[in-house]
């Protein structure tokens, strides 16, 4: 019945005899895989989420939108602590990126819902091929090298240690081209405001490959920047384009399948189902272009 | 080497950062039970909705601007009046999520100027600052 209905939805629109609580289940559980599966993919359910919510569910690309920040957001407030706790998130990083974000993905919100649709669902689909590419070409570096921080990530004191689980050992790490790091990050909040798709896919290589972040770091400082940046959210949900019902049961399915997901990580082969995740993406993203080009609509 | 493996040393985080994990642990845990309390009373039907499921079925294609002309749901900040209602209730969790890095980051200012990490100080308030000017409702965009 959920894919019959998700079906309907992709192809000829809902048909108006289904149920209203179909939609939360089959949300809920639409994002319960999307959670198992972005663990092991290395990608952010809130990358997943717009793309896929926006290609098989009957909802307006408004309130996907503004309910993808919003699964972006409880999944890093969630995982946040710990990761502060660990020394895998680093707050003193964080926080000039995510001020430069916050401020940028309010001009990105503003401007993505003043787009005609067609025009958001076409740039969206372009996003999501290009997010594909990244992930197929995109190498980390575990613990790149730094040679000389640069004068603005001493001033900040952009620095820090943590314990490497995986082999015990204290590892201290600094950044440089901190500049270059924060005009990124200006345009990925851009990215993510118009969008409201979670900025993970972005926010780690340019820690990483850019700023010389070792990549533990790099992914759970991105998670903390996501948490900071919550203004786009706040500009869709003053609009209205929030709505519980599709925002609930999306935030909490991705939570209890990344949960379930981190489990799995031994047992799941992670190349497999970051092909997966590839493919589903490349599906939904030529879906997306299809939307606007009217080809599929 | 900068990004170095040193010997295994003890370890303890900043305890600006670890005041601020504290907190925001606690928030995020307010701001879930909200979200999910009020959900469950929305789809039960136990609270009354401003709008009823049968009928935000019907207007959940359109784009928000069409949406909120034709149900009349609130924007900005009007929900708050009308919190009784169950659907209504759900953006309390949302707004306390969206909202719970401010009281996080501000908590951090006093320390940090004790401390005479002004530059710290300085972030912690311009990034509150950010989201309370978005949460404001001043900033308006539409179709």
């Amino acid at each position: 019945m959920l894919a019959g209905a998700a079906a309907q939805a992709a192809g000829a629109g809902p048909d108006p005899g289904t149920p209203w609580w179909v939609w939360p289940l089959a949300l809920f559980f639409a994002c319960f895989l999307m959670g198992i599966v972005a663990v092991p993919a290395g990608i952010g359910g809130g990358t997943l989420f717009v793309p896929i919510v926006g290609s098989f569910f009957p909802f307006h690309i408004d309130f996907v939108r503004g309910a993808g920040l919003l699964v972006a957001l409880a999944s890093a407030l969630a995982a946040s602590p710990v990761l502060l706790r660990s020394g895998l998130a680093s707050l003193r990083l964080a926080l000039p990126l995510a001020l430069l974000a916050s401020v940028s993905s309010i001009g990105g919100a503003l401007l993505g819902l003043a787009m005609p649709d067609r025009l958001v669902q076409g740039l969206l689909g372009g996003l999501v091929l290009a997010i594909v590419g990244l992930m197929l070409v995109a190498r980390r570096a575990e613990f790149p090298q730094v040679d000389q921080p640069d004068a603005l990530s001493q001033a900040l004191r952009l620095h820090g240690v943590f314990v490497d689980g995986a082999t015990g050992r204290t590892v201290s790490w600094q950044v440089h081209r901190t500049p270059l790091g924060m005009l990124a990050f200006l345009g990925i909040g851009v990215l993510a405001g118009m969008f409201g798709i979670g900025a993970g896919w972005a926010n780690v290589p340019v820690l990483n490959l850019l700023m010389g972040a070792p990549v533990k770091v790099a992914a759970g400082t991105s998670g903390l920047v996501l948490s900071q940046a919550s203004s786009a959210a706040w500009v869709y949900l003053n609009q209205g384009a929030v709505l519980p019902m599709i925002a609930v049961p999306s935030i909490v399915g991705m939570m209890a399948g990344a949960r379930i997901g981190a489990r799995l990580l031994n047992v799941l082969r992670a190349s497999v189902v970051r092909r997966l995740v590839i493919a589903v993406l490349l599906f939904a993203g030529t879906r997306a272009l299809l939307k606007a080009l009217a080809i599929w609509p | 080497m900068n990004t170095s493996a040193d010997d295994r040393r003890p370890v303890v985080q900043d305890a600006a950062q670890l005041r601020y994990a504290a907190l925001l642990d606690r928030l995020t845990w307010v701001g879930l039970v909200m979200l999910i309390g009020s959900f469950v009373l929305y789809v039960s039907g136990w609270l009354p909705s401003y709008l009823p499921p049968q009928r935000l079925v019907e207007l959940w294609t359109l784009p928000v601007s069409e949406f909120v002309a034709r149900s009349g749901m609130p924007t900005g900040w009007a929900w708050l009046g009308l919190a009784h209602r169950a659907d209504m209730s759900g953006l309390l969790g949302i707004a306390v999520l969206a909202g719970c890095s401010v009281p996080c980051l501000l908590a951090l200012v006093p320390s940090c100027l004790r401390r005479g990490d002004r530059a710290m100080a300085w972030l912690c308030v311009a990034e509150a600052a950010v989201v309370v000017v978005a949460a404001s409702g001043l900033i308006q965009a539409g179709h």
